[in-house]
């Protein structure tokens, strides 16, 4: 724990470093005020100021002792392994499907194919289930949002299935 | 009184039977917008305006000024209930509301929210009959400098949203501040961190932020356990206890008050509003720390403010004929669509309607407190879906609610990154409040000592010389060193004054 | 293997024959009756602009015969919404609503970085004007145009004036307005007509600059003065308040809304589209509800709204330098 709060220390610092040159790049004071450049400029020397601080706190901060004592809790691993971090990419992996796939392949078909993973691949749902709850989903919320409601959920931008509603 | 005599008037005009129905349709289908995500309240009352062109003016006027109002209903059940906010103003009540619910207390949380909702809704209607004038008065003070003034006090607040750490409070601060400026800066127009993306010219859009810092990150760090697990949260009693309803009533006072003034302020936004009561609520409180573990105030502040900024919203639409924020501006539409123009005079015009409607925001404020109680056990029913089913629907809506507030796909690429950046905050115990604030509130901040310099052209003793912004910036200041005290020398004296009393 | 390309060939050039037919029978038949147009607003629901698309809109679906869908794509003062229309297949079913001057800001302005360029679209008509105007507070010293401009010169950049935006056409319109009285204000750029009326009536600013829509309640209640209208006619819902032009300033503008279509549109769909609105801004239902909102109807068919589409081009370009100042 104590090397990814330092490791998340140090991106903190990385990061107000690169808008501290970024705001370099922008104007800092115009005729009658603060630029643009201003207050990024500030505020992320700040930010780099308080990250420092922060690395500071945790290298004072004593370390827990390597040797397990009996409550290894205090050891638990920053970011979960194995199957957790499996089901964590999986998510993530899922949006990104979403987002990538959401326009071309239309709302609905996209949806559904998201739905049914998450259900039964993450929430082993059995199959029956995870079909109605997909479609109401999909199909469903499509109705719903786009006829009742006026939302604009995308169709398909392949013709092909745009032809047959979806 | 006049203006009670007008009232009476008016409440013989709602109460009619067809008025009592539109007010009736209006608030159920605005709670149902405040829950659905994806539409917000301007959407959801732009796109009802064409179905209310079939009634007479004060029916469709009353209609959609429920719709508007509703919304802040419901809004909050999701935020309570699946840490998933319905609306940008109700994300607060995410923090304490969600945490009441994992506690079983779900229920109380939901009640008192509704309560809250309906004092605060009151407050500010009567307050639009009462007090309309003076009122506008003080909204009328509120120039650029006086807002510059206000967001510096909101921010300076924001340092007593800090927990343990104030150097990690601090940090998430000003990178709150630091997304605030992405977009088109206020100085050139000229796109500012955006990478050349389109989609963030007008900056970080609000709602799936935080849809991905409460609950996305939510889902994710539930995903390190399991999620197929058929149990569902534990529910339980609906009612709010004794002490609950007791540490409530301080917080929905202040809301009310709060909420109805920031909302008179043409330009102050629901978020604002709810975000300030919590920040207040947490730094007067007795016991801060309890904040972010289900303090029960921590909902019903902020949930009243947000309904008292609603009704309050409306105070400069019909006084002066200025909608304070996009929402209004549509209900404008609608009255203008309607042939009527907004403004003092329809006072004289037309008092029939004017008072009517007014007096429907009573009633209508009843309806909702009707419709919601009851159904918070309804709404609770939902926790009992076996979790295993229920992340899924969650993640769908948060899809459908992060696209479709701009029709924009970008925008659930935003909810996914931000729900990563949740879940890391949390692992490294940053808290997320300080940074919400400062996003809220941080572009017009900026905007407003922009406007303030163009208006003195570079002078800045102009922030001064308003004896608002002033008094304002004096809190600020006191603020700041009461947040300071309270850390650094700090710690030996709280040993001492703290525990003098368990010293024998 | 030689007659199988050869089939090849006859089945090519058939497909390209069914095409060219498709396509010019396509025009002549547009629109088709099941498939709907999709007119873009990039500007969020329930605003002035997508209302006025939305009144239009419904007059073109009962004139052409085919569903006329508004798509909302607001963001980045509309950019979002050309470059999807700039970006669409020139069939004449995805047309878009453009507002001037902002279209041609996001077009001029190195900073906006538009993935389009003038002539990526053609413009097919113009609907309405909403004439810019100069208000003051009923109170205010300033009973004429002139009292202001008087002075402002004896006192430059001393009085305020509001636009409610950055590069609006309230931002040009007061540029022009300096250049043409060799005067000097203070700008003060809000967000928005709601805020910026707000600080006038709070005597904040000395001036408001914006448009008539904006000012309609304002004046009837007698809060506001307005001082003119940017126009070349006066307008139906200010009584009373004369051009600028009749005052002795040239100063016209405020915004122009009107529609576009992708470049390569067919001339005739164009002119089909430009004929169906001309028609729809002339029916009694259109126009009442234009007229409840305050949109002062001012129709061009394509051929003049490319003037005026031009015009602006070399305006715009001109005045983007000294918006930056």
């Amino acid at each position: 724990m104590r090397r990814a709060s330092l490791a998340a220390g140090i991106v903190f610092l990385v990061f107000s470093l690169i808008v501290m040159v970024a705001s370099w790049s922008m104007e800092y004071y115009s005729s009658i005020g603060p630029g643009p450049g201003f207050f990024p400029f500030w505020l992320s020397l700040a930010l780099g100021l308080l990250s420092i601080a922060w690395i500071v706190q945790i290298l004072r901060s004593a370390p827990k002792s390597g040797n397990k004592s009996g409550k290894g809790k205090e050891e638990e691993r920053f970011l979960p392994r194995g199957t957790a971090l499996l089901r964590l990419l999986s998510i993530v992996g899922a949006l990104c499907f979403m987002i990538i796939l959401m326009e071309p392949l239309g709302f609905q078909l996209s949806m559904f194919a998201f739905m049914i993973f998450l259900l039964v691949v993450l929430g082993r749902v059995k199959i029956l289930t995870t079909l109605i709850i997909a479609a109401g989903s999909s199909f469903g919320l499509f109705q719903v949002f786009t006829m009742l409601l006026d939302v604009q959920l995308p169709h398909a931008a392949i013709p092909f299935l745009a032809g047959i509603g979806l | 009184m006049d203006a009670l005599h007008d009232l009476l008037m008016g409440f013989s005009v709602a109460l009619a039977p067809g008025n009592l129905l539109y007010a009736f349709l209006g608030s159920a289908f605005g709670t149902l917008i405040g829950v659905l995500p994806g539409i917000g309240p301007a959407a959801g009352t732009a796109l009802l305006i064409p179905l209310t062109a079939r009634l007479d003016p004060t029916g469709a006027i009353i209609m959609l000024t429920a719709i508007f109002y509703g919304t802040q209903y419901g809004g909050t059940i999701t935020s309570i209930l699946l840490n998933v906010p319905g609306e940008a103003a109700s994300a607060i009540t995410c923090i304490d509301g969600h945490k009441m619910a994992l506690k079983g207390r779900a229920g109380a949380a939901l009640s008192i929210a509704a309560i809250g909702s309906f004092i605060g809704g009151l407050f500010a209607t009567i307050a639009l009959v009462f007090l309309a004038g003076p009122l506008t008065k003080l909204a009328l003070e509120f120039g650029p400098v006086e807002f510059f003034a206000l967001m510096i006090l909101g921010i300076s607040l924001m340092m007593g949203l800090a927990g343990k750490s104030m150097v990690k409070a601090l940090m998430m601060g000003i990178l709150g501040l630091l997304l605030a400026m992405v977009g088109m800066d206020p100085v050139r127009g000229a796109p500012r961190f955006t990478f050349g993306k389109m989609e963030l010219m007008d900056g970080l859009n609000f709602v799936p932020v935080i849809m991905g810092l409460f609950g996305l990150s939510d889902i994710l760090e539930n995903a390190e356990e399991s999620l197929d697990s058929t149990k569902s949260a534990k529910v339980g009693s609906l009612i709010p206890s004794r002490e609950e309803v007791k540490d409530s009533v301080g917080p929905i006072a202040r809301g009310s008050l709060m909420g109805t003034i920031l909302g008179l302020i043409p330009g102050m936004t629901g978020s604002m509003a709810s975000f300030l009561s919590y920040s207040t609520e947490k730094k007067i409180s007795k016991h801060p720390e309890r904040f972010g573990e289900g303090a029960v105030e921590g909902v019903a502040g902020p949930e009243t403010a947000n309904n008292a900024h609603a009704n309050g919203a409306l105070i400069p639409l019909f006084t002066l004929g200025i909608p304070a924020s996009p929402t209004v501006a549509v209900l404008m539409g609608a009255f203008l669509m309607n042939g009527l123009i907004p403004g003092p005079f329809l006072f004289r015009e037309n008092p029939q309607l004017v008072w009517g409607v007014i007096a429907s925001f009573f009633i209508g404020n009843v309806i909702l407190l009707i419709l919601n109680l009851p159904l918070v056990g309804v709404w609770v029913k939902m926790l009992k879906i076996p979790y295993s089913i229920l992340f899924a629907v969650i993640l769908a809506f948060m899809v459908i609610g992060a696209y479709g507030v701009e029709n924009s796909v970008f925008d659930v690429f935003i909810m996914l990154l931000f729900g990563v950046l949740g879940y890391l905050f949390k692992k490294f115990d940053f808290p997320m409040a300080p940074m919400i604030l400062t996003l809220i509130l941080g572009p017009t901040m900026e905007r407003s000592l922009r406007r303030s310099m163009e208006m003195s052209q570079g002078d800045f003793s102009i922030l001064f010389a308003s004896p608002i912004a002033a008094g304002l910036l004096i809190a600020s200041l006191i603020v700041l060193i009461t947040s300071a005290l309270r850390v650094f020398p700090g710690t030996r004296k709280k040993a001492t004054s703290g525990s003098g009393s368990d010293r024998k | 293997m030689g007659i199988l390309s050869i089939r090849k060939c006859a089945a090519i050039l058939m497909a390209v024959c069914l095409v060219g037919v498709a396509a010019s029978v396509g025009a002549q038949t547009f629109p088709a009756k099941n498939k709907a147009i999709t007119l873009i607003v990039g500007f969020s629901a329930g605003g002035s602009s997508d209302a006025g698309a939305r009144i239009l809109a419904g007059g073109m679906e009962k004139v052409l015969g085919t569903k006329v869908e508004v798509l909302n794509k607001p963001g980045a003062s509309g950019q979002l919404g050309y470059t999807m229309v700039a970006q669409a297949k020139p069939d004449g079913y995805t047309i878009g609503l453009a507002s001037l001057p902002g279209v041609m800001v996001s077009i001029m302005d190195p900073d906006r970085k538009a993935a389009y360029k003038k002539d990526d679209f053609q413009p097919i008509a113009l609907q309405v004007l909403d004439a810019g105007v100069i208000a003051v507070k009923a109170d205010s010293p300033y009973k004429t145009i002139k009292d202001l401009l008087d002075d402002a010169k004896a006192r430059p950049k001393k009085i305020t004036m509001s636009t409610t935006g950055l590069q609006t056409g309230d931002h040009f319109s007061i540029l022009q307005l300096q250049q043409l009285t060799g005067t000097q204000f203070a700008i003060v750029h809000f967000d928005g007509a709601g805020t910026a009326m707000t600080a006038l009536l709070g005597k904040k600013i000395n001036a408001y600059v914006g448009n008539v829509g904006d000012v309609l309640s304002q004046l009837k209640s007698g809060d506001i003065r307005v001082l003119g209208v940017m126009d070349t006619e006066e307008s139906p819902f200010l009584p009373g308040v004369k051009t600028f032009e009749s005052q002795g300033i040239n100063l016209l503008g405020g915004s122009w809304r009107g529609y576009l279509a992708p470049a390569g549109t067919p001339k005739e769909i164009v002119d089909k589209l430009s004929a169906a609105m001309k028609t729809a801004l002339e029916t009694e239902e259109v126009k009442a509800a234009m007229d409840k909102l305050g949109l002062h109807i001012r129709y061009m068919d394509a051929k003049d709204y490319t003037k005026l589409w031009d015009s602006y081009g070399s305006m715009v370009k001109e005045l983007i330098p000294l918006s930056k100042q």
